[in-house]
């Protein structure tokens, strides 16, 4: 039988349910909005996300966070699907890193 | 209800790029993380966001709109239908029936390709889980609540459900079968409780203060009548 996939983790053992909520930050809404609008259009569907997740490093995905996932996995699909360019992108994120404000984009 | 085509995951687009778009309107006005120090991930979304707009992929005010219309979804549209259900035998059975439709009759656009209402009864309590990722009806509940998307709830809610509940302090008795139901993105489910005794003399509105976010997945009981 094959392995199973990272995702598939229904049943394992595991400790305490998290009942703390998580308020979302204004830019993880933007992002859900983003990727909402990314599906709509059709440049993404719902089942590449979710292969490109099951990709991910096993390591990384068990310590990942939601939204944090979240954006690697658009990320990894918008750069493989070739709409956006890797490095424009990283330069882009240097650029915004380095003068350090949300306001110029 | 607006007639904005849908989607088939969580949510739908207006469809009105109007090429009148202010980049800096997402700006305004409530940016609750102004104080945050900015994160490479919130870097990497920013340049992310600017190369989409800038390759026209999607407008600033695109954005802005979607934000708005993902806000609507909230766990209380559930409880206005399931308090309108508690008071109305046959709005009941078309929400059993076909929840989709028993929400547009309350003006409450749902995009799931499929939603399906799941009713406690005396012998048989019901709890939503989706184990490998996040599926929840978005558009009618908001975003799901943090235990739901966590590794733990995902992996035990299946397994030991009643544990679970236990923990989150809902004693469901050995009497009472745990239905667990594994979402995915074209099923999404609503748990409709049990109206609590004592109510009888109670509002639609009334009724839907009882019902809390918690409820409409499984994992918590309505309020009593005059708790909080």
């Amino acid at each position: 039988m094959a392995d199973k996939l990272i995702t598939d983790i229904g049943g394992e053992a595991a400790g305490d349910v998290p009942r703390d909520d998580y308020n979302m930050l204004f830019w993880e809404k933007q992002m859900i909005a983003t990727f909402n609008l990314l599906q709509t259009k059709q440049h993404v569907v719902t089942d590449e996300y979710r292969r490109i997740v099951e990709e991910m490093p096993a390591d990384y995905y068990k310590n990942s966070t939601f939204y944090g996932r979240r954006l690697e996995g658009i990320v990894a699909l918008v750069i493989e699907k070739a709409i956006i360019d890797r490095e424009a992108l990283e330069e882009r994120t240097k650029a915004i890193l380095e003068a350090g404000t949300r306001d110029h984009v | 209800m607006n007639t904005e085509p849908h989607d088939h995951d969580d949510g739908h687009d207006d469809g009105h790029g109007d090429g009148h778009d202010h980049e800096h309107d997402d700006h305004a006005p409530t940016r609750e993380d102004d104080d945050i120090e900015l994160t490479e991930r919130e870097a990497t979304f920013l340049a992310l966001k600017s190369l989409l707009i800038e390759q026209g992929i999607v407008t600033a005010e695109e954005i802005r709109k979607r934000m708005e219309f993902n806000e609507r979804g909230s766990p209380h549209q559930a409880a206005r239908m399931i308090a309108k259900a508690w008071l109305d035998p046959h709005y009941k059975t078309r929400m059993i029936d076909d929840t989709k439709a028993a929400a547009a009759e309350l003006g409450i656009e749902t995009t799931e390709a499929e939603l399906v209402t799941l009713e406690n009864t005396p012998d048989r309590h019901n709890i939503v889980v989706c184990t490998l990722c996040s599926c929840y009806p978005r558009s009618l509940l908001g975003e799901p609540p943090a235990f739901y998307v966590s590794k733990a709830y995902r992996s035990r809610a299946v397994r030991e459900p009643r544990q679970v509940l236990k923990e989150f302090g809902v004693d469901i008795p050995q009497s009472v079968d745990i239905a667990v139901h594994d979402s995915n993105a074209d099923l999404r489910y609503v748990v409709m409780p049990m109206r609590p005794a004592g109510t009888d003399a109670m509002s639609e509105a009334e009724l839907a203060a009882l019902i809390s976010r918690d409820c409409v997945v499984g994992c918590a009981l309505p309020s009593e009548p005059g708790g909080n």
